[in-house]
């Protein structure tokens, strides 16, 4: 009974997103798309995409017919040197007071501020891309990380001797804390009404470090950084994609996505990535008319039961965002129940943390086609602000006078970057996704049988996504 | 609200998007069919 719930639920998701997809799109009714010189309509590329998808699935079943990433195959490169993680540790701790005292103390104004562009741009945006390319980065970085070890170090010192034992961090905990962190750090990003407001932001992220301090000092470092710290988490999770590892001391290659299928799926796993993913689609999905059509009407809805316009609008979207993480989800659910028709066995939730994995290049897919004009424009704003963090007409490293340079891509080719990458981000979440599917199913015909439905997902996703994408150009 | 008539190209033209995703789903659907019998 329940089963057959959550499959209705799923199927009425995936007729919602498919509505929604039906819906008109205002930027393209009003010609804000003038600047894209395409040769053909951009829904054709979804047409497109989705052959380019039904082809590769096509491919793998006929060519992939064993598991071939499930088995780690890392190659020693060259140890790192003890000093480097104290080292870049002590970076980070001094970024992160750069960004707080600018946030602090400077102009609150969000575009001549340090911190605005560094926690949403250098941070949100581009260690992401970072991490896909050179490994989990940010663990070394990470300011309340390093602080939480020298705060041990210190401690130790002190006390002459070992520290009592952390607690031990509870299993039914799972990586729920890591998602409550990040839908927190999503809703101010996309619904906090005073996101721009720089010292605003920065006694958020003091919030957010000082969480993050308490988890360690309670559980320690390395199970609460595992579980709890959402944004340290996620940029983990992408870190699985790359050909680099960072581990004993040593740094490591290995092919690309071969990470991924030894991620550790305690509870929250789904929900950490597919909430990465719904945030990213919910931003896209604000700028376009349907939403902008729809959100004063239920404004309007919660003003009449006594909020202010303020709240009003706050809790409209709020809703919408919860909505669009529980529409992607619940199209998740649909592929992992689809597994189910050759294991009949196998519980939904079973399947889903099975292929878990495979999300892991379409929330980063879903990042970088979404985010790529901010951090290929608005990313260059750091080089002026680092001479200017405060934004009060000072030139530390005489870059003040840096301008955003506007011109080296333009929106035809950044519109290509786009579906590169969600088309790119898909076929590694199939390729992944096929990989579990022969490592858990002995016959290679049930195997590309149980990913029929996630084929129809990584469509759905896709098609979604430039859908996003046209209707917020 | 948009008007549903005046944006009646653009209905036609979004709609678009999500083709691919009912032509898929439904050849999922007539599989499945197929497998039954």
């Amino acid at each position: 009974m329940i089963r057959r719930s959550l499959s209705t639920a799923a199927c009425a998701l995936t007729a919602a997103v498919v509505a929604a997809l039906a819906a008109p799109a205002l930027a393209s009714a009003h010609g804000l798309v003038g600047k894209q010189d395409l040769p053909i309509p951009r829904w054709l590329f979804a047409w497109g995409a989705t052959i380019v998808l039904g082809a590769s699935f096509a491919g793998l079943a006929l060519l992939w017919s064993r598991p071939r990433l499930q088995e780690p195959r890392e190659r020693r490169v060259i140890a790192v040197p003890r000093v480097l993680e104290p080292l870049a540790g002590l970076v980070g701790v001094a970024v992160f007071v750069l960004t707080l005292y600018a946030g602090l103390a400077g102009a609150q104004v969000d575009t001549a501020n340090l911190a605005p562009t560094m926690i949403f741009v250098i941070v949100w945006v581009g260690v992401p891309f970072v991490s896909v390319l050179a490994g989990d980065v940010f663990h070394a970085f990470s300011p309340w990380r390093a602080i939480g070890r020298a705060s041990g170090w210190v401690a130790r010192r002190i006390a002459g001797g070992a520290l009592p034992a952390p607690l031990a961090y509870p299993e039914r905990f799972g990586r729920w804390p890591a998602v409550a962190g990040v839908l927190a750090f999503v809703w101010v990003e996309l619904v906090d009404p005073n996101r721009g407001d720089p010292s605003h932001i920065a006694t958020l992220t003091l919030i957010y470090a000082a969480i993050q301090l308490l988890g360690m000092s309670l559980y320690g470092e390395r199970a609460w950084t595992a579980n709890g710290d959402g944004i340290g988490g996620l940029f983990a999770l992408f870190a699985r994609l790359a050909p680099l590892a960072w581990r004993e001391g040593a740094l490591w290659r290995r092919p690309p996505l071969s990470g991924a299928p030894g991620l550790p799926t305690p509870p929250g796993t789904v929900a950490l990535l597919i909430v990465a993913i719904g945030s990213t689609s919910f931003d896209g999905f604000s700028m376009g008319s349907t939403w902008l059509g729809l959100a004063p009407h239920l404004q309007r809805a919660f003003t009449a039961l006594g909020l202010s316009e303020s709240a009003g609008l706050q809790v409209a979207t709020t809703l919408g965002l919860l909505a669009m993480i529980l529409a992607i989800g619940g199209l998740y659910r649909l592929g992992a129940d689809g597994v189910r028709s050759v294991a009949p066995g196998i519980s939904g939730g079973a399947a889903a943390r099975m292929f878990a994995h495979s999300l892991i290049p379409i929330a980063f897919a879903y990042l970088a086609a979404h985010y790529f004009s901010l951090i290929a424009y608005q990313g260059q704003a750091i080089v002026y602000l680092a001479s200017d963090p405060l934004g009060r007409g000072s030139d530390l490293l005489g870059t003040a006078g840096v301008a955003i340079d506007y011109t080296w891509i333009g929106a035809t080719g950044i519109w290509y970057v786009q579906v590169a990458a969600l088309l790119g981000g898909h076929i590694a979440g199939l390729v992944l996704a096929h990989d579990r599917a022969l490592a858990r199913f002995a016959d290679a015909k049930v195997a590309t049988r149980s990913q029929y439905w996630m084929l129809a997902v990584m469509v759905t996703y896709t098609c979604l996504g430039l859908w996003l994408l046209s209707a917020a150009a | 609200m948009s008007v549903p008539i005046a944006h009646a190209g653009h209905w036609a033209a979004t709609l678009l998007y999500a083709a691919p995703i009912i032509v898929v789903v439904l050849a999922l659907v007539i599989q499945r069919w197929r497998d039954r019998r």
